[in-house]
């Protein structure tokens, strides 16, 4: 009987104004069947640091973060200090 | 007792109940090998019916500095349950030190927070800093930030060694 854990990042959603989540997946495997999962979930904000980040998240906002974007969701955030 | 399986119907029994002695699947899911409930699928298949629960999720989240002013939390603890289009979020987290000026934002919300204002809302139910009371996430965004009674988002250095547990409720 073997068990292991892989950690896989299984969503990346991209909403309208660049906000991009990601969900990883923790998978408990026993004899390669899954048993267990866990998940958590990450939100990256258009123009967010970065560090740290996986890869594949990294170039996704990269292509995601235009200038357009990150202006019209820094007025959005300004926007909602008011409320 | 007999149970009939066909394309149209699924599965009926002649009783008009169906037992489960653990997990049920639906939307073509693996049931859960643990316990005993119902397994959704991994990714919502979102229904339009508004007495059809679509959606089950729980896990854990890491709440961060969203101010620009680089801070970074400790001691975090942070966990997540959605249950169909409501998202119930907590966490806990020393906010550091610091003399930033800048409006605090707390980022990294699990789900992003839906646009309309009325159904969103949050509150802290440990924290020792006086001006914290409420938790409010932003509309259309994944940030909120801590305020105080009358409804004014702090500054990171009113905040400055606080230790806080938020809690977010809202709409997706």
């Amino acid at each position: 009987m073997a068990f292991t854990e892989t950690k896989i990042i299984d969503q990346i959603t991209v909403t309208e104004n660049g906000i991009v989540l990601y969900r990883e997946a923790t998978r408990i495997l026993k004899d390669g069947e899954q048993i267990a999962q866990t998940y958590h979930r990450t939100s990256l904000t258009p123009a967010q640091d970065l560090t740290g980040q996986p890869a594949n998240v990294v170039a996704i906002c990269n292509a995601a973060w235009t200038d357009a974007v990150v202006a019209a969701y820094e007025a959005q955030v300004a926007a909602n200090a008011t409320v | 007792m007999s149970i009939v399986l066909d394309g149209t119907n699924g599965i009926t029994t002649n009783a008009g109940t169906l037992l489960s002695a653990t997990t049920i699947g639906v939307g073509g899911t693996t049931p859960s090998a643990s316990g005993a409930g119902v397994s959704f699928p991994a990714t919502q298949s979102a229904s339009s019916d508004a007495n059809t629960l679509d959606d089950y999720e729980e896990g854990t989240w890491t709440p961060a500095d969203g101010s620009g002013a680089g801070l970074s939390f400790a001691n975090i603890q942070a966990q997540y349950t959605k249950i169909g289009r409501m998202v119930f979020a907590s966490a806990t987290f020393d906010f550091p030190s610091t003399a930033s000026t800048a409006t605090n934002s707390i980022s990294g919300l699990p789900f992003t927070v839906g646009t309309t204002s009325g159904y969103i809302g949050g509150f802290i139910t440990n924290g020792n800093v006086a001006v914290a009371v409420r938790f409010r996430p932003g509309n259309n965004s994944s940030t909120g930030s801590i305020r105080d009674g009358s409804g004014t988002a702090q500054t990171n250095v009113a905040l400055s060694s606080g230790a806080f547990t938020i809690n977010a409720v809202y709409m997706v």
